[in-house]
């Protein structure tokens, strides 16, 4: 079992194992340090960080669903120059790889935040979220669209000094077309997929169960299609893809290398079990023990149909 | 504080009728650290159905032991009501802050409603083993809504304080709100060296945090929010700050026990 090498490489980075944490689902990984041993991880996603401060959304921003959850939390964060000035020293003393995730509204908000990332150190990639179903302008927009996921691609990859994985929406009518729009653009690597539109009810009140209305679905309620978007997309692109969607142990981590991702991202999972990563971790390599497989990267793309 | 995260042992469960419960779990290394406040995060199932944890106050806890009262409310609760004696629970704990400890000189009134009465009690079981404030400087108003709730009602009279208990139906004790106790209480004996804990529906901490306001008396509440990760990182249970435009509050991290002062309940 010692001899199993679990490394990946996306984009001339090295990650030591192919399990991330998702946007959203771990801070800036400071919450999560009380927990479990960071330097386990491939690496963690922080939460999207803009160029303004952003509050969110008013409560509820959360409610439970069948084998899942719906969030509408609206791109909470510090903004861009508290992020500076608060979180990248902590990011220097992790020893593993952090991946910052940047959200917009505009191609110029992309810009300067990714601009000023250029000037910070202890960052391995960055993840543009074209994806978020949860504001109202910009976001998604970017990913809607074959066109405009590609000028942002274009525009971000001409300034950034990190290598760009772009995350793409499953709200969109040919993930795979631009998934291709976006490999077109420069990206080095896609990530994939974001949450599903959803809304909850109350019977009794008539009232939505988010103040925002809708949500995004996440969750092992949304594995399968999350799956089938890997798939999709590792069939149209050959730039490496990293899963996400309802993962919860090293079976779901399994599936998505399958599948075409060459890592993965627990989101959700991380609040019901604070421990997943680690426990899927050790899971993956006795899996792989069992069965007879060396290297975690001789999954990728191994579907036999 | 350090949060521990395993599976404890359901020692003892009891059914005390009108679907309320009490589990009471083994686990030293949890009961040494949890204070009034904190609460505990107990998956309900093994598998994905229900998906969240479940937050709840505690009841007690006290050398190689904890407990947690709540009423069944939905499936989550059902699950856990049914989780035989001896079975491992998935538990997460202690999370989220503590309430402000009375000076020695300070009356406590503690307003409960409903289920919302197991953190007093935890609260006054400390005030009295911990002698931090004497006997007599504590009164405990615990309001249900019938004679069905007693079970509620009756745990708090084991403290030896001084106990009134209201019912909405009138069917035990004083007939009203415990809201009415409180506002009578604090017309009598002044908001001088008093300090006001609060825990139940959200409709009755309002009410609560509203007449506090209107006689100037200090008060903490513990507030619930779903919360889906109760460490602070999901954003998912806040709550709005109190006259500070477009801020919010974590229930899990900055909570569950705010001042009245600093949140909109």
């Amino acid at each position: 079992m010692t001899d199993i090498d679990l490394s990946v490489d996306i984009a001339g980075v090295r990650f030591r194992n192919p399990v991330l944490t998702a946007s959203g689902t771990f801070g800036y990984g400071e919450e999560f340090n009380e927990y479990i041993d960071l330097s386990q991880l491939g690496g963690i996603v922080t939460k999207s960080v803009t160029k303004h401060p952003r509050a969110g959304h008013k409560p509820p921003r959360t409610c439970e669903s069948a084998s899942g959850m719906l969030n509408a939390i609206g791109l909470a964060n510090v903004g861009i120059d508290r992020f500076v000035d608060e979180k990248i020293e902590f990011f220097k003393t992790l020893d593993t790889n952090v991946v910052v995730n940047v959200a917009g509204f505009s191609l110029d908000e992309y810009t300067e935040v990714v601009q000023r990332l250029n000037d910070c150190d202890g960052i391995a990639m960055l993840e543009i979220n074209i994806s978020c179903p949860n504001v109202g302008a910009g976001g998604l927009e970017f990913s809607s669209s074959e066109e405009s996921a590609q000028l942002l691609t274009t525009e971000l990859k001409k300034i950034s000094r990190y290598p760009l994985i772009v995350k793409l929406s499953p709200n969109v009518t040919n993930i795979a077309a631009i998934a291709k729009a976006c490999e077109d653009a420069g990206a080095d690597a896609l990530s994939l997929i974001n949450t599903l539109v959803g809304m909850g009810i109350n019977h009794y009140t008539f009232k939505p169960q988010l103040t925002n209305i809708t949500g995004g679905l996440s969750g092992p309620a949304i594995k399968p299609v999350a799956l089938a978007c890997v798939y999709k997309v590792h069939n149209a692109v050959k730039i490496p893809i990293i899963g996400i969607g309802g993962i919860m142990d090293h079976f779901d981590v399994a599936q998505f290398l399958i599948a075409g991702a060459t890592a993965v991202q627990f989101g959700t999972a991380n609040f019901v079990n604070p421990n997943c990563t680690v426990e899927a971790i050790q899971g993956l390599k006795q899996y792989l023990t069992d069965m007879r497989i060396g290297r975690v990267t001789d999954l990728v793309g191994k579907l036999e149909a | 504080m350090s949060i521990v995260h395993r599976d404890v042992k359901l020692v003892e469960k009891r059914d005390l009728g009108g679907d309320i419960f009490k589990l009471t779990f083994e686990a030293a290394d949890m009961a040494a650290k949890l204070e009034p406040g904190n609460f505990v995060h107990i998956r309900t199932s093994k598998y994905l159905d229900p998906f969240f944890r479940r937050a709840m106050s505690i009841l007690s806890a006290e050398s190689d032991r904890f407990s947690v009262f709540f009423r069944v409310v939905g499936r989550g609760t059902k699950l856990m009501s049914e989780t035989p004696e001896g079975e491992l629970m998935d538990v997460v704990g202690p999370l989220g802050n503590l309430f402000t400890l009375p000076r020695p000189d300070e009356t406590a009134i503690l307003v409960a409603g409903g289920t919302g009465m197991p953190p007093l009690h935890f609260l006054t079981r400390r005030f009295i083993e911990k002698s931090i404030i004497p006997g007599d400087q504590i009164v405990f108003l615990c309001g249900i809504s019938s004679s069905r709730d007693k079970a509620i009602a009756e745990y708090p009279e084991s403290l030896g304080i001084r106990l009134e208990i209201s019912s909405d139906d009138g069917s035990i004790g004083y007939n009203g709100f415990v809201t009415e106790l409180l506002e009578k209480e604090l017309k009598t004996r002044g908001v001088d060296k008093l300090r006001v804990y609060s825990c139940g529906p959200e409709q009755m901490l309002r009410e609560v945090a509203r007449i506090c306001l209107e006689y100037g008396a200090e008060c903490e509440v513990s507030l619930e929010g779903d919360m889906p990760c109760g460490v602070g990182t999901c954003l998912g249970c806040v709550k709005e700050a109190k006259d500070k435009k477009d801020e919010f509050l974590r229930v899990c991290k900055e909570g569950p026990v705010f001042d009245i002062r600093e949140v909109k309940i």
